[in-house]
């Protein structure tokens, strides 16, 4: 049985201390698979967090099916583990592109990949806490979404609401992100 | 009364702009508040379909790590020489 298998049951049983050895685990995963990725794809090549947190799943857990709880459980802690990933891989880029001190040089700006996309990821970042404070089911929804890459139905699944409900909650949250962050700038 | 969520939703389904007003007249009733909030978020719909895009999750949105021997224009990345709180410094090579 993995470790993470292990620590899944013990939340199962109500340890409340096995729920806090979960996200780093997931997260060193992640990190080291976004990582192995990056070093042997083709420049250019993106981060799929579906794929990652998908492939994760398969190493830590492995096939059986531990139950929908457990899934759950995983799959929230994976989000906000690519959460935490996307939001230091974007900090760290945009500071790149800024310079870092030293002796610099401008750098064209569109020679740097996708400039806006970093800072959409902490925008997002930004305006999900304000509404994780009006809504915090909606804020969920749009962490396991946009940084987990979930579909609606897994979402649907581990929050154990219906699909409907998830799209209807994803349509309205997007537009209120839109606002948080159009009235931020 | 139907809630705010609700109300925008099924006003932006309508395509015809006088059966859209009259729908938020009746669902909003006297309320101005609430008919205010909910024409600002249809303003704003296609925005936000546009912000996150067809697929609303941030895939695409992180490149590669940047490394040795990675070309950012003309630049090529030789080696690591400081890392700090805002950043990480190469030296590079000018390629022009």
């Amino acid at each position: 049985m993995s470790d993470v298998t292990r620590i899944l049951e013990s939340i199962e049983q109500g340890d409340p201390k096995a729920a806090d050895k979960l996200l780093p685990l997931v997260y060193e995963e992640l990190r080291r698979l976004a990582a192995h990725k990056m070093a042997h794809e083709a420049p250019g090549q993106t981060l799929q967090p579906t794929a990652l947190v998908h492939e994760a799943w398969l190493r830590l857990v492995g096939d059986g099916d531990p139950g929908w709880q457990n899934r759950a459980h995983f799959f929230a802690a994976a989000a906000e583990a690519m959460r935490r990933i996307l939001i230091d891989r974007a900090r760290r880029k945009l500071a790149l592109r800024r310079g870092g001190g030293q002796a610099r040089v401008e750098m064209d700006e569109t020679a740097l990949e996708a400039p806006a996309d970093d800072e959409k990821v902490l925008q997002v970042h930004d305006a999900l806490e304000v509404l994780a404070a009006e809504d915090p089911q909606k804020a969920e929804i749009v962490k396991l979404r946009f940084f987990g890459g979930l579909s609606h139905e897994e979402i649907a699944a581990l929050l154990s609401v219906n699909e409907k409900t998830v799209r209807r909650h994803w349509e309205v949250a997007k537009v209120r992100l839109f606002q948080i962050i159009k009235a931020a700038q | 009364m139907e809630s705010q969520d609700a109300i925008f939703l099924t006003a932006r389904d309508m395509a015809d702009p006088a059966e859209r007003a009259a729908y938020l007249t009746q669902a909003c009733g006297n309320d101005a508040d609430l008919r205010q909030r909910v024409e600002a978020m249809l303003r704003d719909a296609a925005g936000a379909d546009e912000f996150f895009g067809p697929e609303g999750t941030v895939v695409g949105a992180a490149s590669p790590t940047e490394g040795p021997g990675t070309v950012i224009g003309r630049f090529k990345l030789l080696e690591k020489i400081g890392e700090g709180g805002c950043g990480v410094v190469y030296m590079a090579l000018n390629k022009e």
